[in-house]
C-alpha cells in the first residue's frame, strides 16, 4: 500500500480547462467547476454532450487532452491510485457478475476495495436490507428483477463507504416509484456526508440536485443551484399552450418571431418571452386564423428543460449558430 | 496486493464452475480429440484390399498371389480378368492397390531370358496407404525371387549386400509417437490460449471491466488474477493427456519427467501471454474466439506438425522460430522419444524464454495504451 498523500484542494471535485478530444472531434471542451463536498451535484445535458466522457476522465479510466482536475483533492492523473480507493461508480450498464449470487457479487467487491471479516459481513446485510434482497442472498443476479438489481448495484458502489459517489444515468429505464426511492436514498446518503456526481438527462431529476452544471457540444452553458440557473438564465416567462393542433401552432408561433424560445413538450407548447402576458390578444388571434383550435393557455413557472433549451438558444446565438 | 489477486482468482473459479459450457469443454474437448488422433495413427495400414489381374494363370503366378496374401499388408479381394476393370476399383477407392501379373510372366521365370514384369497400380490420392503398399510389395516380390532362386537353381547362398536402415528413437516407426506428442501440444495450446482470452474480454464485454478498472485493483493484478486460474486448468488438462499418452497409448518416456513438466508449465506461460494479449485488444468474446482461431492455425502450419519445417522456403523457416509451439515441441519429443537431457534444448528454451518476455512486455504495453 502507498502511505496517505496530501490533498491538494477541499473541494470534491475541481476541473480546470478539462478537455477531451478523440481526433477531430471535441467531446469536451475547456470546461471549469467545483463541488463541494457533501452536496449532491448534476451533470446535465442531451445523450452524447460529454457528460460520461468528463465521468470517465474523473475516474481515471481516459487521459484529458488538456486541462486538470482534482477529485477529492486528488489529482485524476497523477494520483488515481488515491481516488479509486476513495470513490464508487456505477455505470449506465449493469456491471454486476450475472453469474455470481447477490451475495457473491457482494462479497467480491467488498474484498476489492479492503473490506473484509465482520466488518464486510455487516455491511453486507445493510446493504441487502437496503435493497430489499432479503432471502434473495444465494440467488444468481441474472435472476433478480430490473429495479432489485439496479438497488443491488448501488449497494455494491457504496458497501465501501466511498467519501464520493459517481452515478451515471442511474435511473435510466427504472420505473417512477423505485426512481423516489433511489433519489430518497440519495438524499439520505449526501446527508451522511457523501458527496454524489450524477449525470441524467431527466430533467425533474435535476430539481433534486444541490447543484447543477448543463453540458451541450462539450461545453458547460449554465451552472449554479437549480433556483439561480432558472432566474440567470430564463429570458422571460414561460406560456403553456394546449390546443388540437400543435404542429400548426407551433409552425404559426415560430413565424410571429416575437418570441424567445417556441418549443413543443410533448402535446403542449411551451412559449417564452419578457411580458409575455401582453402578447396573449395576439396568441389568441393567430390560432384562431390557423384553425389550430386553443384549448388553454397558462402562466407557468419555468422548468429546467424549458431554462436548459433557453440556454442553449443563448448559446447558440453567441456562437452565430443556427438556432 | 496479494488479498485482491486471491478475491479475483476465487471469483474466476466460481464463474468456471457455474459455466455449463466451458468447462466441459475445455477439459473433455481435448481429451477426446487426443484420443481420436492418436487412436486412428496408432495402428499400422494393414488388410489393404487388393484387386488381383492374373493374366497369366499359372502355377508361379498363383504362387505370387498367394505370397501376397500371406503378408500382412495385402488383402487380395478383387480377382479381376481384365486390366479395364482396375480403373473402376481405384475410382472409386474400393481398392487403393492392384497387381497385375502379365501372360508369359512364368515363361519369363523359367527362361531366364528377360526379367518377367510385375505391375503394381497404386492410388497415389493416398500417399500413405501407397507408400506402405509400395515398400511391402517391395518386400514380398524380394523373398519371392529369393525362395524362387533356392528351389529353381537351387542356390542357397548367394552374396549380396545386406543393406538395413535402423530407426533410432522410434524404432518400430509407430506413427502415435509422432503424432500424440504433437497433438498433445496443439491441444494444450489451444486451451490455454482460449481460456486466457476469454478472460479479459468477457468482462469488457459485459461492462464489468470499467467497473473493475476504476476499483483499486491494478492492471497487472487484474492480468495476474486472470493469468492463475487459466494455468491451472492447462496444466491439470496437460497431465490428463500426458497421462494418456504414456498409459494408454505407450508412447515412451525416456527423459526426465521433471524436467518435462517444468517444461511444459514454461511453455504454458508463453501462450497464456499470447492469450491475455488478444483478450486485451478484443472486445468481445467472438473477437477474442476469432483471432484464438487465426493465430492457432497459423502456429499450426509453423509447429513441423502438418508440414515439416525443412520443406518451407528459407524465410518461412525463420519466420517458425516466433511459433511456441516448435520449440516446445522439439523439447517434447527429445524428452520422450531420445531422452535427451536439459543441455540438448538450450536454444529451444531460450527462444521460449524471449518469445515470452516479448508476448508478455507487449501485453502490458497494449493494457494501457488500450485505457486512452
Amino acid at each position: 500500500m502507498t502511505g496517505e498523500k496530501p490533498r491538494l484542494n477541499d473541494y470534491a471535485v475541481q476541473a480546470v480547462e478539462l478537455t477531451k478530444k478523440f481526433d477531430n472531434f471535441t467531446a469536451v471542451d475547456h470546461i471549469h467547476f467545483t463541488i463541494e463536498r457533501g452536496e449532491i451535484f448534476g451533470f446535465l445535458g442531451p445523450n452524447g454532450a460529454g457528460k460520461t466522457t468528463t465521468i470517465r476522465m474523473l475516474l481515471g479510466l481516459l487521459r484529458p487532452t488538456e486541462g486538470e482536475a482534482t477529485v477529492l483533492g486528488y489529482d485524476i492523473v497523477t494520483q488515481s491510485e488515491e481516488i479509486k480507493k476513495r470513490i464508487g461508480y456505477m455505470s449506465q450498464r449493469f456491471t454486476l457478475y450475472q453469474d455470481l449470487t447477490v451475495s457473491e457479487n457482494l462479497d467480491f467487491y467488498g474484498r476489492t476495495y479492503g473490506v473484509r471479516g465482520k466488518e464486510l459481513a455487516q455491511r453486507k446485510e445493510f446493504m441487502i436490507d437496503m435493497a430489499g434482497l432479503k432471502g434473495h442472498e444465494k440467488e444468481l443476479t441474472k435472476n433478480l428483477a430490473g429495479g432489485w438489481k439496479q438497488r443491488l448495484a448501488l449497494g455494491t458502489a457504496i458497501l465501501h463507504e466511498p467519501e464520493m459517489l459517481f452515478l451515471d444515468e442511474p435511473t435510466a429505464g427504472v420505473d417512477p416509484i423505485s426512481r423516489q426511492a433511489f433519489w430518497n436514498f440519495l438524499y439520505r446518503l449526501a446527508e451522511e456526508g457523501t458527496t454524489i456526481f450524477v449525470t441524467t438527462h431527466y430533467m425533474d431529476e435535476a430539481e433534486h440536485c444541490h447543484n447543477l452544471a448543463f453540458i451541450h457540444n462539450g461545453r458547460i452553458i449554465a451552472q449554479g443551484t437549480p433556483q439561480s440557473i432558472k432566474e440567470k438564465h430564463m429570458k422571460g416567462e414561460v406560456l403553456e399552450i394546449d390546443c388540437q393542433r400543435a404542429d400548426v401552432a407551433l409552425a404559426a408561433l415560430r413565424e410571429l418571431s416575437h418570441f424567445e424560445e417556441v418549443a413543443l413538450y410533448g402535446s403542449l407548447i411551451h412559449l417564452v418571452a419578457q411580458g409575455v402576458e401582453g402578447y396573449e390578444p395576439l396568441i389568441e388571434e393567430t390560432l384562431r386564423q390557423k384553425g389550430a383550435g386553443l384549448r388553454s393557455m397558462d402562466l407557468i413557472a419555468p422548468s429546467l428543460e424549458d431554462v436548459f433549451i433557453s440556454s442553449i438558444k443563448e448559446q447558440s446565438n453567441l456562437r452565430g449558430d443556427l438556432p | 496486493m496479494l488479498a485482491r489477486i486471491l478475491n479475483l482468482i476465487r471469483k474466476e473459479f466460481i464463474q468456471l464452475r457455474r459455466d455449463r459450457l466451458l468447462a466441459p469443454f475445455i477439459i473433455l474437448g481435448p481429451v477426446v480429440e487426443l484420443i481420436a488422433v492418436a487412436y486412428s495413427t496408432s495402428h499400422p495400414i494393414e488388410h489393404i484390399p487388393t484387386a488381383i489381374v492374373d493374366l497369366d494363370r499359372s502355377q508361379r503366378s498363383r504362387e505370387l498371389v498367394a505370397a501376397f496374401g500371406n503378408s500382412q499388408t495385402f488383402d487380395p479381394t478383387y480377382y479381376l480378368y481384365d486390366q479395364t476393370e482396375v480403373r473402376t476399383l481405384l475410382d472409386n477407392g474400393t481398392s487403393p492397390v492392384a497387381i497385375v501379373i502379365p501372360s508369359g510372366f512364368s515363361q519369363g521365370l523359367s527362361s531366364g531370358a528377360e526379367n518377367p514384369q510385375l505391375q503394381i497400380i497404386l492410388d497415389g490420392s493416398e500417399p500413405s496407404v501407397a507408400q506402405t503398399a509400395e515398400m511391402a510389395a517391395q518386400g514380398v516380390v524380394a523373398s519371392y525371387s529369393a525362395q524362387l532362386m533356392r528351389e529353381e537353381w537351387g542356390v542357397s547362398q548367394v552374396a549380396t549386400i545386406d543393406s538395413r536402415a535402423r530407426v533410432w528413437f522410434n524404432e518400430e516407426l509407430k506413427e502415435a509417437n509422432y503424432t500424440v506428442p504433437a497433438e498433445l501440444a496443439f491441444m494444450l495450446y489451444m486451451v490455454a490460449l482460449m481460456v486466457a482470452s476469454l478472460g479479459i474480454a468477457r468482462e469488457r464485454e459485459l461492462g464489468t471491466l470499467e467497473q473493475l478498472l476504476v476499483s483499486p485493483l491494478r492492471p497487472i493484478e487484474l492480468i495476474i488474477g486472470k493469468a492463475i486460474p487459466a494455468v491451472i486448468i492447462s496444466y491439470l488438462d496437460f497431465l490428463l493427456m500426458l497421462a494418456i499418452t504414456l498409459f494408454i497409448f505407450h508412447v515412451p518416456l525416456r527423459g526426465s519427467l521433471p524436467l518435462l513438466l517444468t517444461v511444459s508449465l514454461f511453455y504454458i506461460f508463453v501462450e497464456l501471454g499470447w492469450g491475455i494479449m488478444i483478450s486485451t485488444i478484443s472486445n468481445t468474446q467472438q473477437q477474442a474466439l476469432l483471432l484464438v482461431f487465426i493465430l492457432a492455425m497459423t502456429e499450426m502450419v509453423f509447429s513441423g506438425y502438418a508440414i515439416p519445417i525443412e520443406s518451407m522456403p528459407r524465410p518461412l523457416q525463420l519466420l517458425s522460430n516466433l511459433a511456441a509451439i516448435k520449440h516446445f515441441l522439439i523439447i517434447f519429443r527429445g524428452i520422450l522419444l531420445k531422452g535427451a537431457g536439459v543441455g540438448a534444448f538450450i536454444p529451444e528454451i531460450l527462444a521460449l524464454a524471449i518469445i515470452g518476455v516479448v508476448v508478455v512486455s507487449l501485453t502490458l504495453w497494449v493494457f494501457r495504451k488500450r485505457l486512452d
